[in-house]
């Protein structure tokens, strides 16, 4: 079991314990002294406890690409991730195995919990556009792509120092100045694809749910 | 009148209930364990969590108060 | 997973973060911008590459009213990829070197003058040349960087203002046997395919073509195609294993200069072997020998010299390659070749093109989804500005002939202008041009955006000749070779510095507006040639003064012809990511598949397919024979020297050259040679060496590797301080007059 999974059980049981702590308080007097025991558990340790779990939940628990695509702006994504024929930069990833498990959370590092304020700022600003539906399709990046989220595993790799302009243009591929998508094609299907109404969006949306790949 | 008072005067005057609040965090907390969809997610970070941190304050303010009362304070 | 404890404390240490966060977020959620990622441009502005033919869109980043970033434009055709030339272009604003006011020779070096003094003196010098050696001694010399309206321009002030057919430009040099090919097969020029057949396409024939390091985009396209189905065959036939090559499922290595023996031997094995379309050469297709018009048995006899087993000696591969890849091509079920200057720099330039076509038509892989002959282009506006516009000696506008009396008389009247004004006589392309600026038959040329003093053959001689010509050169920076022989310098714009319409490989239309001022006193070509028909009192001819009015006078002219682009007005290429024509109406969407029904609206309705370049409405194979270079090796010279491009360099190097990013990852100076012949002459990895051949001499560094086949030499042309066609020989196509930069016998000397 890993950690994550560990994490919602015991968040599960901390839950628990903490609407009995609660039914518990409202059948008390407010004045007896069991009251006075259970009340600064169930509204301050235990909510405490609660809080910090589910954030932990919200910031690991969705680097899991199933937990990704339930989204559905993010469907295409993971679908075209999934699907063999593609040949999105994502999808070639996954189809090779390059990366075993956590497709979607290897390559965008920052929404972690060791990621940037600005990245989980961003994830908040996504989550309350998603909820109150205020977001047009198709959605579109508007940031900086990172390049360091290709480098942590490409630098040094020989394929990658084989090229000379990599070499000269290295200071501007570590601050993202100039794209690794420039020159080696887009991660995910482009906004023009992601586009409702197309028939490519049909079929970017018709993808299977997606299970986390492992390797045997 | 001071502040904590005064708070405390508008809670109870709204009925707000810090068990009620604390209760209905508490189920989407567990909503959102379960089923980590975009929605619950949404309703934990921006409901659940304030409703504790309200219900927390008051709490404090409660005690607050009764300490002054008793004048521990 | 493991626990530390800092992971503990963090997490409680975060959660109590967030759920003071959580509560302060919900009440500013509002305010919080989706810009709140910090980016460097202020403004995001469309526009196209500076550089190649693929003509990718990009994105420009403005900020204080200066690029400062790019990136590849998603929604363009490219969808949003770039090479490592187009990721740098916000550089090439910066670059030292700009030419910032206009400058005269004065004692044999340039200096500064105002603008008004410049155009005096060029104006004064067109007028006496005029006068004392009439209209045939006045040229222009333009290019396939120049902006459509711009040539467009010079094409008119030339030809219906001056009177004279002196127009040419470097696309001669690159794309003339191209043209040729195009117009002589279906009657009209310009590839009938799109980029997007490469999605579709199951075999790519990639011959004199290093798509790699030449058209990094497309190639990349092509590799993903790969990707999705290892079903799809890539050939590379290229006399050099180049980073292409290493790509390819078949790489056939011919010598230098032999390549139609393989286009014809693999003709052979398709009429041998039945991998040819009976119906649709009945249909769509006649033949056409060097002495009239002849049929398939025709054909079938003339390639009977060609069998792969007769012929593959003379190239240096086995018999069973050719058998191999002819079947391939004739029975994928879209076939699709690439080519570039392997194919048109060459004395059979013409020959090659036509074969190609040929090919193409007899196997059926022409008009569908994913079958084509696609010939690469070079240089960001040569379709567009050049071909299209006809700003070439042979040509008038929109694929009109200067030969045919009727083409003549309709340009006149399109033009306005009197009868007999247009001179029936073609005027002098680019190779007799420079030889005319040297002999006296030229006396006042103007040269814009391109740099012949490194890109024509020969160059030593031509060198010499033309100092007597006097030379305007409209120019954006100060070390182009040509400002060398130039006896005027005019400073020119680049890019975003004005504003116009390149036309890329797909018969795509994009603009391209300006973003930022030139620098100095910098003005854009198409106002240096405004000024000029001013001066020249012309302005009765050059009416259209700004690019917009130049773009719709050239639509308008454009209408009713086969080129046909009246529906591609200026506020539709504002709003679109560039249009294909055919596109005759503003609602047309533009044509992706020329001659194609349904999808090119010049076909008849009903039809499926339609050639209707020519007058039968039926493409044209030519029985095209073999004739050995005229660069063969010999005793004095036994090595092949083939010239080309790097994937960091593009062109003369004038631009990319400055960027360090590039020209440090490039290299220079270097000769590359073959293991065995490096053994023979006793080279070694950086030995210094001399190139040698009956034109000139060079000296470089050798590189040793097993990229060029046994016998060849390889060398990039970009650097301007070592010029290698000073050693490349000066013979042309025949019929493109496209010099042969590719073949040149040589020997080589260790210094």
């Amino acid at each position: 079991m890993d950690i994550t999974t560990a994490i919602k059980i015991i968040g599960m049981v901390v839950i628990l314990i903490g609407i009995i702590l609660c039914i518990g308080v409202s059948k008390t007097s407010l004045y007896s002294p069991l009251y006075k025991r259970i009340a600064p558990l169930a509204f301050l340790v235990v909510p405490f406890f609660v809080v910090a779990l589910g954030n932990y939940h919200v910031l690991e628990g969705s680097q899991k690409v199933s937990s990704c695509v339930r989204c559905h702006v993010m469907a295409p994504m993971a679908n075209d991730m999934m699907d063999p024929q593609s040949t999105t930069l994502a999808a070639r990833h996954y189809k090779n195995g390059w990366i075993v498990s956590k497709q979607c959370f290897t390559c965008h590092k920052d929404y972690g919990l060791n990621g940037t304020i600005k990245a989980k700022l961003d994830g908040f600003r996504h989550l309350v556009k998603y909820t109150l539906r205020t977001y047009e399709e198709p959605t579109r990046f508007v940031g900086r792509f990172n390049n360091q989220n290709c480098l942590n595993c490409h630098r040094g790799t020989p394929n990658f120092e084989a090229i000379k302009s990599h070499h000269t243009i290295r200071n501007r591929l570590e601050t993202s100045q100039t794209n690794c998508t420039h020159c080696h094609g887009f991660p995910h299907p482009t906004p023009l694809e992601r586009t409702p109404g197309t028939a490519r969006y049909d079929e970017l949306m018709k993808g299977e749910m997606v299970h986390e790949r492992r390797r045997p | 009148m001071s502040i904590s008072k005064r708070i405390l005067f508008l809670v109870a005057h709204f009925r707000v209930s810090k068990r009620i609040l604390v209760l209905s965090a508490y189920v989407l907390c567990e909503w959102f364990l379960i089923v980590p969809d975009p929605l619950p997610m949404a309703l934990f970070v921006f409901v659940a969590q304030p409703f504790f941190a309200f219900a927390g304050f008051i709490y404090i303010l409660e005690v607050i108060e009764e300490l002054k009362q008793r004048g521990v304070l | 997973m493991n626990y530390s404890r800092r992971d503990i404390l963090k997490l409680i240490g975060l959660g109590t973060l967030s759920l003071g966060g959580g509560v302060a977020l919900s009440g500013c959620l509002p305010t919080a911008k989706s810009g709140s990622t910090p980016v460097l441009a202020e403004e995001w502005r469309r526009g196209v590459c500076r550089f190649c033919g693929t003509g990718c869109g990009v994105m420009i980043g403005l900020r204080d009213q200066k690029v400062v970033e790019v990136k590849g434009d998603e929604l363009a055709h490219n969808r949003g990829m770039l090479c490592v030339k187009g990721s740098l272009l916000p550089e090439i604003l910066k670059l030292p070197g700009r030419l910032q006011y206009p400058m005269i020779r004065k004692n044999e070096t340039l200096e500064r003058v105002s603008w008004d003094e410049a155009m005096t003196l060029v104006a004064e010098r067109f007028e006496a040349v005029l006068r004392k050696q009439g209209p045939k001694a006045v040229a222009f010399y333009g290019s396939g960087q120049l902006f459509t309206e711009e040539s467009y321009t010079a094409n008119k002030l030339f030809k219906a203002g001056l009177r004279s057919n002196n127009v040419d430009g470097n696309p001669r040099l690159c794309m003339a046997s191209a043209a040729f090919g195009y117009v002589k097969t279906f009657g009209k020029d310009e590839p009938m395919g799109c980029y997007e057949d490469i999605e579709h396409a199951t075999c790519f024939f990639l011959i004199g073509a290093n798509s790699y390091e030449c058209h990094p985009v497309l190639f990349e396209r092509i590799l993903l195609r790969r990707r999705q189905n290892r079903q799809v065959k890539i050939i590379v036939v290229d006399p050099r294993r180049t980073k292409t090559a290493s790509y390819a499922d078949h790489f056939i290595q011919p010598l230098p200069g032999t390549d139609l023996l393989l286009l014809n031997a693999m003709a052979h094995v398709m009429l041998e072997d039945g991998l040819i379309d009976q119906a649709f050469i009945g249909e769509h297709c006649r033949f056409q020998g060097n002495d009239g018009p002849t049929n398939l048995e025709g054909f079938r006899l003339f390639l009977q010299d060609y069998s792969p087993e007769k012929v593959a000696p003379e190239m240096g591969i086995a018999p069973s390659q050719i058998r191999e890849i002819a079947y391939l091509f004739a029975r994928s079920k879209a076939t699709m070749s690439l080519w570039t200057m392997g194919l048109n720099q060459r004395t059979q330039g013409v020959y090659l093109n036509t074969m190609m076509n040929s090919l193409h038509l007899i196997t059926g892989q022409i008009c569908r989804p994913g079958a084509t002959p696609l010939s690469l282009t070079g240089q960001g506006n040569a379709c567009g500005g050049v071909r299209d516009t006809g700003s070439l000696a042979h040509l008038l506008p929109a694929g009109r002939l200067i030969k045919k009396p009727k083409h003549r008389a309709e340009v006149e009247k399109l033009w306005k202008l009197p009868k007999g004004t247009i001179s029936p006589e073609p005027g002098y392309h680019a190779m007799e041009l420079f030889k005319a600026m040297g002999d006296g038959r030229v006396g006042c040329a103007l040269i814009m955006a391109s740099n012949p003093m490194q890109t024509l053959p020969d160059l030593t001689a031509v060198r010499e000749r033309v100092k007597k010509c006097f030379t305007i050169v409209a120019e954006p920076f100060e070390d182009a070779r040509t400002l060398e022989i130039a006896d005027v310098v005019l400073p020119a714009a680049l890019w975003v510095e004005k504003e116009g319409v390149y036309g890329q490989t797909e018969r795509r239309y994009q603009l391209l507006e300006k973003l930022v001022d030139p620098p100095g006193e910098a003005r854009s070509d198409l106002d240096i040639l405004i000024d000029l028909a001013k001066r020249l009192k012309l302005d009765r001819i050059i009416t259209a003064h700004s690019p917009e009015a130049v773009w719709k006078e050239w639509i308008d002219f454009s209408a009713g012809s086969k080129y046909d682009f009246s529906g591609i007005t200026r506020d539709r290429l504002k709003e679109e990511r560039g249009l294909q024509w055919p596109c005759p109406t503003v609602d047309h969407p533009g044509t992706k598949r020329r001659f194609v029904g349904g999808d090119d609206p010049l076909v008849t309705p009903g039809k499926k397919v339609e050639f209707y370049g020519n007058k039968d409405k039926k493409a044209v194979i030519f029985l095209r024979p073999y004739h050995p270079a005229p660069e063969r090796p010999t005793k004095k010279f036994p090595l092949l020297l083939t010239t080309g491009r790097v994937l960091e360099q593009w062109h003369s190097g004038t631009i990319t050259d400055k960027i360090k990013e590039l020209s440090n990852a490039s290299g220079r100076g270097k000769v590359e040679i073959n293991l065995q012949d490096a053994h023979r002459y006793g080279i070694k990895m950086g030995t210094r060496v001399k190139v040698v051949s009956a034109f000139g001499a060079l000296t470089l560094n050798a590189v040793v590797t097993d990229t060029p086949k046994a016998g060849v030499l390889f060398v990039a042309f970009f650097d301007a301080k070592r010029l290698i066609n000073q050693v490349v020989a000066p013979h042309y196509d025949a019929i493109s007059k496209q010099p042969e930069f590719k073949v040149t016998a040589v020997r080589i000397e260790k210094v």
